[in-house]
């Protein structure tokens, strides 16, 4: 905060004479109220918005009074949440008015960058930032380096396509990072390999008999939190609830049964429940099919020939058989997994009673393993096996939601700078032999976000000279921190654009202010849930309290004309031209009317009645904003069956056709065959097992002699994805998440364990892996399985508040989980193998 | 000295109070003689606290802009930590959250006076409650020179009711936060200044009624 006016500054007493003070003159922080005194306070309304504190996404309502948010509920018109949000609404009042948001555009001064060193931030007015950012931006284009710029993507809602892609790619630059496949990637390839779908599914709980949840507790995380909050207890009720898991979860506490596998061994016991499924003759046939003369020839141990078998909508399920599944006793599944093979033979035949009835409900815990992908394909083909995919009580796909994609127009400013620099390699090195990152079944089709930190330190494929990160903390949310703190101490110029300062601000050189999503920041996100796909819009229910840019569009804007006045229109002419206002054809003059504009342009068919798109029917876009939201009509069941999945078979494949062109694709390109592939990914599956769901040996870092325990990552309920560490409510009310303790970071770990190493409930434990170590403070507690100890994500932070840093820039409160968790990939698909099966550790009382 | 130069001596010193938890602008300063008046006036009205403003401003002179830069974003900025929040709400309430029930309730103190927060921050930051303070001893200034007694007698009322509500409880923490929360001699002897100035300044402010 600046002094703006010099007579504030000058004495009233000086010339004797009061009078001064009491016009105003000599006010700096006030003005004369034009609307004179006022008393009493407004009665407050509420406000429609969207909650992103995680992925489900919520349309919600904050109540507004005095431009102050005080409450938040879900949005009354949503048919996902029923008007009801989860505790993550809530504890965003704490974020959106957390005293140590950002409140000003800073630089460093410290030229000096790495862990521990303060970059000695000092205020900078929006001029300079944003001239100093644009200059560097120059400097490269004008030495022909355009392609050493990188955007870094975090928490993003849909007017991403902006600054992500227009403004990346009209700049010159191939290199624009999403941070996807942090979260899910390796379950979504599980997904397409068999449905051909590369999404999450939604789930069918008003009409399921039978939910099998994998990896995940859907009621504290995941994708449609409210709905499930709202509805497991009667789907339990009207059917059986079964969890599989290695820790004991909400829903593990209220399910039938909870099989505790071993971190990574999903998928021996997914093969298994399709073993019992098939040699006891359960399998769904309506929609797999069944033996030409209706004998089943499944046994354990022995061939079948494929041509006795007739598929309806499947595919490959005798090839899946011969593969893997009829050696896939639940015995040895058993064994394998550390689980009893009676539970699973209980499960597989729960399952195959209620079909089809049934949500398989895949987490990323199965799947986000350094040999994940596999178990993603495994459990999500008992999806296939008991009918429950695409059908009614079982997982569905989405509902259309009818928003328009960037405006193509876009290409046209791409000038040939641009033109020939997009199409290099990418920082992230996707696409390499070892990084096949296979999205929708292309070679380098995804992200492998991870990798973009190696890239960073070889220069390979380029050196990176400048970073603009938004909204994230590759930093911090990274397995492997280490590495990347490395890689960003090599960058000269990193910019973030953040809410928060944070571990990545730590290294940056410009940070800017930006606005929180719930409460301010203005976009729109797709989401669905309970049968019904949304639009749902973020609008600033309230102004920030300091000002704060919407920086997927804001930002560009205001770089674009920062860049035509050093000679490059080329950005801020494109967003005024392909952006106009779609009701009246006016091409924007600020930021602020682009950034309405640009979602104006993205939602209109939802409004502006030119079209039916079925679904809510809303009057306008004054009615939108309103309502905040639009919703579909309800899922159409059965839509992919009769050969309408999006494989190439155009059937739900046990045997993926589509994984071996994909990845046939991929070792073409490097002159290699799929084995070698596998072979450079980390697989151990040769031959045709590379293309049926199979089980793979857990990958672990260290021996187990010195590493006797397998460290599980979980989700806290009160993560605001990674931004509620400085929230003192998420430390009070800790204690909601199972086995945790409020006000401490928690290893959990079985009682039986930990009498062995002398440690009792509350003593201080280190924690050490072959990546790094930390302390934290251990839980006896029973829901951990034996040989496992288990740690939520969020705490550990170095460099964020007062609340979530013991000692700012030194000292961590708790230990950050990516710490301890060694750098890895799951490469087939990009992701992070962020669920921690791969790291031993070892635990020592401190 | 008379009523009226008083409370217009406790006008500005309050206002140039105010300043120095501004961001720091040595040249503007000078320029405009800052340390001296304040040296001034609290030489007359709290003469123990004159050796700080002296401190203040030979540190202002010695130290370069950045350092001082650097602390003052470090105590009252961020971006990390604020390690001397300025916002009441901060301490007045549980939570450690801005814009709190107490900031509305000083927002209604402001509104009732007329006036309108004319930068980008919350209400309570202590730089705006201390001109807010400074506002009204000017305007009680003015009544008594106008011979409005009732008016001023009114002024006085807010006034003391705003501090003792508003503004002191949280002093003694701020004034600890901001001591423990640098080493650079500027805003050391600001806290040395500021606490002499708040514990004075308290002896002139009668309890609020009820």
């Amino acid at each position: 905060m600046k002094i703006k006016r010099r007579d504030f500054l000058k004495l009233s007493a000086a010339g004797g004479a009061a009078v001064a003070l009491t016009k105003g003159k000599s006010l700096n922080a006030f003005a004369m109220s034009k609307r004179g005194a006022i008393k009493g306070e407004s009665p407050g309304e509420w406000k429609a918005s969207t909650c992103q504190g995680c992925t489900t996404w919520c349309p919600v309502e904050v109540f507004v009074q005095d431009g102050r948010a005080v409450k938040v509920r879900g949005n009354r018109y949503s048919k996902q949440n029923d008007g009801n949000c989860c505790p993550r609404g809530h504890l965003a009042l704490q974020q959106v008015y957390d005293p140590d948001r950002i409140k000003v555009p800073m630089k460093r001064t410290n030229p000096k960058k790495g862990r521990g060193v303060d970059p000695k931030f000092v205020p900078i007015s929006w001029d300079e930032a944003l001239n100093t950012i644009a200059d560097q931006m120059m400097e490269l284009r004008n030495n022909d380096e355009s392609e050493k710029y990188a955007l870094m993507r975090g928490r993003y809602t849909y007017l991403r396509d902006v600054l992500y892609e227009i403004m990346t790619k009209v700049y010159g630059s191939p290199n624009n990072i999403s941070h996807s496949s942090m979260c899910a990637e390796a379950e979504k390839f599980g997904v397409y390999y068999t449905e051909g779908q590369w999404a999450y599914r939604d789930y069918d709980l008003d009409k399921t008999k039978y939910v099998l949840i994998w990896g995940c507790d859907p009621v504290a995380s995941n994708r449609m939190i409210p709905a499930t909050i709202k509805r497991l207890g009667d789907a339990a009720d009207r059917g059986s609830l079964a969890v599989v898991d290695p820790r004991y979860t909400t829903s593990a506490a209220k399910a039938n049964e909870w099989l505790p596998v071993d971190p990574g061994s999903d998928g021996a016991v997914a093969c298994a429940i399709a073993h019992v499924m098939l040699t006891e003759g359960l399998w769904y046939k309506p929609f797999v099919g069944d033996f030409k003369d209706g004998k089943n020839r499944f046994q354990a141990g022995h061939n079948v020939n494929e041509t006795d078998f007739a598929e309806k909508e499947s595919y490959g399920i005798v090839k899946w058989w011969n593969l893997v599944v009829k050696d896939m006793t639940p015995a040895k599944a058993a064994k394998l997994a550390g689980v009893d093979a009676d539970q699973i033979k209980r499960i597989a035949r729960g399952m195959a009673k209620a079909a089809p009835n049934v949500c398989v409900w895949m987490g990323p815990g199965c799947a986000m393993q350094a040999r994940g992908a596999y178990n993603g394909m495994a459990v999500h083909a008992l999806a296939g096996l008991t009918g429950g995919v695409d059908n009614e009580g079982g997982s569905m796909q989405t509902a259309k939601i009818p928003v328009n994609k960037a405006p193509k127009a876009y290409k046209e400013y791409l000038d040939d700078v641009a033109k020939k620099k997009t199409k290099y390699k990418k920082i992230d090195q996707r696409g390499y032999l070892n990084s096949p990152a296979l999205k929708k079944g292309k070679s380098g089709g995804g992200v492998t976000t991870n990798n973009a930190a190696t890239g960073i330190l070889n220069k390979d494929p380029m050196e990176i000279k400048m970073i603009v990160g938004y909204m994230n903390n590759f930093v911090f949310a990274n397995n492997g921190t280490e590495k990347w703190e490395k890689a960003l101490e090599s960058v000269p110029f990193i910019v973030h654009l953040t809410s928060h300062a944070s571990e990545f601000s730590m290294y940056s050189d410009i940070i800017l202010p930006c606005r929180i999503n719930l409460f301010e920041r203005i976009g729109f996100v797709k989401t669905k849930a309970n049968g019904y796909a949304t639009c749902s819009l973020n609008l600033n229910t309230v102004e920030p309290v300091f000002r704060a840019l919407n920086e997927e569009t804001e930002f560009p804007w205001l770089i674009g004309e920062k860049l035509k006045e050093r000679g490059f229109p080329n950005l801020i002419e494109c967003l005024r031209d392909v952006y106009p206002d779609p009701e009246t054809g006016k091409k924007a003059t600020n930021s602020m009317e682009f950034t309405e504009y640009a979602l104006k342009y993205y939602t209109k068919k939802m409004w502006d009645g030119k079209e039916d798109v079925g679904g809510d029917k809303i009057n306008g876009w004054a009615e939108m904003k309103k309502r905040g939201m639009w919703n579909s009509d309800h899922y159409e069941y059965r839509k992919h069956w009769g050969g309408h999945f999006k494989t190439e078979t155009k059937k739900f494949e046990f045997y993926s056709e589509t994984l071996k062109k994909a990845l046939s694709g991929h070792a073409e390109k490097h002159n290699t065959s799929v084995d070698k592939v596998l072979e450079a990914c980390n697989y151990t599956a040769r031959g045709e097992l590379a293309f049926v769901p199979h089980y793979e040996e857990p990958m672990r870092h260290g021996s187990r002699r010195e590493y006797p325990f397998v460290f599980i990552d979980y989700k806290s309920r009160l993560n605001r994805e990674g931004r509620s560490a400085n929230n003192p409510w998420y430390y009070e009310f800790k204690h909601v998440d199972p086995g945790d303790v409020g006000e401490q970071d928690t290893l959990r770990l079985n009682p039986g364990d930990a009498r062995k190493l002398g440690i009792r409930d509350g003593d201080r434990v280190r924690i050490t892996s072959t990546g790094g170590s930390g302390y934290s403070v251990a839980r006896l507690w029973e829901g951990v399985k034996p040989g496992t100890v288990s740690k939520s994500f969020g705490q550990g932070h170095w460099a964020y508040g007062r609340t979530a840093a013991a000692e700012f820039g030194k000292k961590e409160r708790g230990i950050n989980n990516n710490t301890i968790i060694p750098w890895e990939l799951e490469r087939l698909s990009g992701s992070n193998p962020r669920n921690g099966g791969h790291t031993l550790v070892k635990i020592e009382k401190a | 000295m008379d009523t009226i130069t008083r409370k217009q001596k406790l006008s500005d010193s309050y206002k140039l109070m105010a300043a120095c938890f501004y961001e720091p602008e040595p040249a503007l300063f000078t320029e405009e003689k800052v340390f001296q008046n304040l040296s001034r006036l609290i030489t007359d009205l709290c003469p123990e606290a004159e050796i700080n403003t002296e401190d203040m401003q030979q540190a202002l002179q010695k130290d370069n802009d950045v350092d001082l830069q650097v602390a003052h974003a470090e105590l009252f900025i961020g971006p990390f930590e604020l390690k001397a929040s300025p916002y009441g709400s901060t301490y007045l309430e549980q939570g450690r959250r801005l814009m709190g029930d107490t900031t509305m309730e000083v927002l209604k103190h402001y509104r009732k006076a007329g006036l309108e927060i004319d930068v980008e921050q919350p209400p309570d930051h202590i730089a705006i409650e201390l001109e807010f303070v400074s506002h009204l001893y000017g305007l009680e200034a003015q009544a008594l020179q106008d011979s409005d007694k009732e008016k001023a007698s009114d002024l006085a009322q807010q006034r003391q009711i705003f501090i003792q509500t508003y503004v002191r409880p949280w002093m003694p923490a701020f004034i600890n936060n901001v001591r423990s929360g640098t080493e650079h001699a500027f805003y050391r002897s600001l806290a040395d200044c500021f606490e002499k100035f708040v514990r004075h300044m308290e002896g002139l402010e009668k309890p609020p009624a009820n």
